[in-house]
């Protein structure tokens, strides 16, 4: 059940498999389910709520980690030292 | 209904009196039916019940139950019993007392009239959150509780200025909707803000939160920040400095979360963000907005709780709390995990559970008032909430790597009857929303379940999912410590306090056994409150604040009655 026990094959295919899932939901999107209340032009635009979700999560890692490394870490026991 | 209509803090505070009488298995008994007396009494009070007490000749308006309080009220005595059940076997007099307490200050602050009336629950809920979190008994516990009380000290003291000085100019107590213009008004929304850890008044939460007992958590969590949320509901709806404070807290929470290795921490920047989405829809306060705010504190309440429960069932089954020594505790603790997924599908809004039909009222209130960049930060913290508590910390918890974590101790019956029971409120109020916005103060006509709606919110949270895929090397815990704003106060303030403790030492000296005699006296009076030996330096401390809010408050008092 663990990240080491899914075997290497079943690993390769998460990316296609999500990736898979993404497109048929954008294509559910633009042919069944257009918003409902457009207010932004972007409403329009079918799959912007996937991209926000994948797009924002590497930005927001990435960068985070970036000044984490640099500047807010620390080491565990960096509280108790005086 | 009639003849039974009493306040439903009343049986709180009777039954914490009461707990030092009683013997340990009572105490269990105790806590549930005080709990459950408070909810009882709370449904059989008719529609805008009132009530006033006279007290030195200033008339009180203890209890006002219209709808936006009786929402508050309704998610707060619901939880206080089902948190009741969750710490049934906490019995420690001090822990099962000031938990009670806890849930009457809250109740008190969602139902309070009058300024005056909220001011006193609001200092209950302080009191009772610090004795709280005192009670896990370590070094940390005590220096966070300290650091806790600071904090909410300086906040109590503007929120209680800001009242003096709003009695002063209008010569009223009234506790109605004001604008966010003016010494008073900022005043009072600092104080509010500080208890709803809004950034950078928040360093106390994922301080303090994390070191009560695991039953202490639980307990926490729920009430100190959605009490405030009510508070800003109340007075500032319509203000727009709240909607960027909460979108950039809701922001702020999520990216704090990537940095976090313990799961309780982690969870504590959850409730910042959360809180976030609250403290925005407040801002926004339309109809819509305010409807969203309610709906997402009810349903924050059970599913942060629930979040927290199953956090608390792992560190007392593992003994470990951290990201980086937890992994491959799927099978000895599956329904654990299946009450952590609940929770965690509840927060991140996945259909349908009851995120999802809270958040979008929200979300869909910052687009309708034509607010891109607005709607833009709360989806990405819907990614980043479930980014963390629905991917990550499930991943690292229950799968990855094994790092020798094992079940030492069986969870209690007792705990997973009370995640039991949070778990089937986020969901049944996810399937059936009606069950939640029937109870809403405002009118509306939302339906959350629109075809949109699901696949936008599927988009985001499959997004997501194959973003951590992508990362996951990169998102397991750290063994570090985060550095937030805190930081860069406690060495200085901390360098002054010991400067000063060394200068009240030496003239100390001079008075030789005086001193000692009475700085026993004070640690015999704290004593039976917390676990351990407080250390007398940071018990003076304590008294030396408290004296010193007391008599600001005083002066103040007489400043503003003798110049008006």
């Amino acid at each position: 059940m663990t990240a080491r026990k899914l075997k290497k094959s079943q690993r390769d295919r998460v990316v296609p498999v999500l990736s898979a899932v993404l497109v048929a939901l954008v294509l559910v999107e633009y042919f069944f389910a257009p918003h409902y209340r457009p207010v932004f032009p972007w409403h329009h635009l079918p799959g912007y709520m996937g991209l926000i979700g994948l797009g924002s999560c590497l930005i927001v890692v990435i960068l985070t980690k970036l000044v984490g490394k640099l500047v807010l870490q620390r080491p565990e026991d960096w509280d108790e030292r005086d | 209904m009639n003849g039974i209509e009493i306040h439903p803090v009343l049986p709180l505070l009777i039954g914490a009196a009461l707990m030092p009488a009683i013997n340990p298995a009572g105490r269990r008994w105790l806590a549930l039916l005080a709990s459950a007396a408070a909810l009882a009494l709370l449904l059989g009070l008719p529609p805008d019940w009132r009530q006033t007490v006279t007290l030195l000749g200033q008339e009180l308006s203890v209890a006002r139950v219209d709808m936006l309080g009786r929402v508050f009220a309704l998610a707060f005595t619901i939880y206080a019993v089902i948190a009741s059940v969750y710490a049934w076997e906490e019995t420690g007099r001090a822990a099962k007392a000031f938990s009670l307490t806890l849930a009457a200050g809250g109740i008190g602050v969602v139902l309070a009239g009058d300024l005056l009336t909220l001011f006193s629950f609001w200092e209950l809920l302080t009191v009772s959150s610090l004795f709280l979190i005192w009670q896990n008994g370590s070094k940390q516990a005590l220096a966070a509780g300290f650091r806790y009380l600071l904090l909410h000290l300086a906040g109590g003291i503007c929120l209680l200025m800001g009242i003096l000085l709003q009695w002063q100019a209008t010569g009223s107590f009234a506790f109605e909707t004001m604008r966010l213009a003016g010494a008073a008004s900022w005043l009072m929304a600092i104080g509010m803000l500080t208890n709803a850890a809004v950034p950078p008044l928040h360093v106390w939460l994922p301080d303090a939160y994390p070191r009560a007992t695991v039953f202490g958590t639980v307990f926490l969590s729920a009430f100190t920040t959605k009490a405030a949320v009510y508070a800003l509901a109340r007075a500032f709806p319509h203000s727009e400095p709240l909607i960027w404070l909460g979108a950039c807290m809701a922001l702020y929470g999520v990216i704090f979360a990537v940095l976090e290795n313990d799961i309780r921490r982690l969870l504590g920047y959850h409730i910042i963000s959360q809180v976030g989405y609250m403290v925005c829809g407040v801002g926004l306060g339309t109809g819509l907005a305010i409807n969203g705010v309610a709906a997402h504190a009810f349903g924050n309440i059970f599913y942060k709780g629930l979040l927290m429960m199953s956090a608390g069932a792992v560190i007392y089954a593992t003994g470990r709390g951290k990201l980086t020594e937890l992994g491959g505790i799927a099978k000895p603790m599956l329904v654990t995990l299946i009450f952590t997924m609940i929770g965690a599908f509840s927060i991140s809004g996945v259909p349908p559970f009851n995120g999802f039909v809270s958040k979008s009222l929200v979300i869909s209130a910052a687009a309708y008032e034509y607010r891109p960049p607005i709607e833009l930060m709360l989806l990405i913290a819907s990614m980043g909430t479930f980014l963390h508590t629905g991917l990550k910390l499930p991943w690292f918890t229950f799968f990855g790597k094994a790092q020798g974590a094992a079940v030492k101790r069986r969870v209690p019956t007792s705990m997973y009857i009370a995640m039991g029971g949070a778990a089937i409120i986020c969901t049944v109020t996810g399937i059936f929303p009606n069950l939640i916005y029937s109870q809403l103060p405002m009118e509306m006509e939302y339906h959350p379940y629109t075809p949109d709606h699901v696949v936008g919110a599927l988009q985001i949270l499959v997004g997501t999912a194959l973003g951590f895929w992508l990362l996951r090397g990169k998102l397991g815990g750290e063994p570090t410590v985060t550095l937030d704003v805190d930081h860069l106060y406690r060495k200085p303030i901390w360098l002054a306090v010991s400067s000063a403790a060394a200068a009240a030492e030496t003239a100390g000296r001079l008075a030789g056994d005086a001193r000692k005699r009475l700085g026993a006296e004070i640690v015999a009076l704290f004593q039976p409150l917390m676990q351990e030996r407080p250390p007398l330096l940071s018990t003076l401390v304590l008294v030396i604040m408290a004296v010193l809010v007391a008599l600001a408050g005083m002066l103040l008092g007489y400043v503003v009655i003798a110049g008006s």
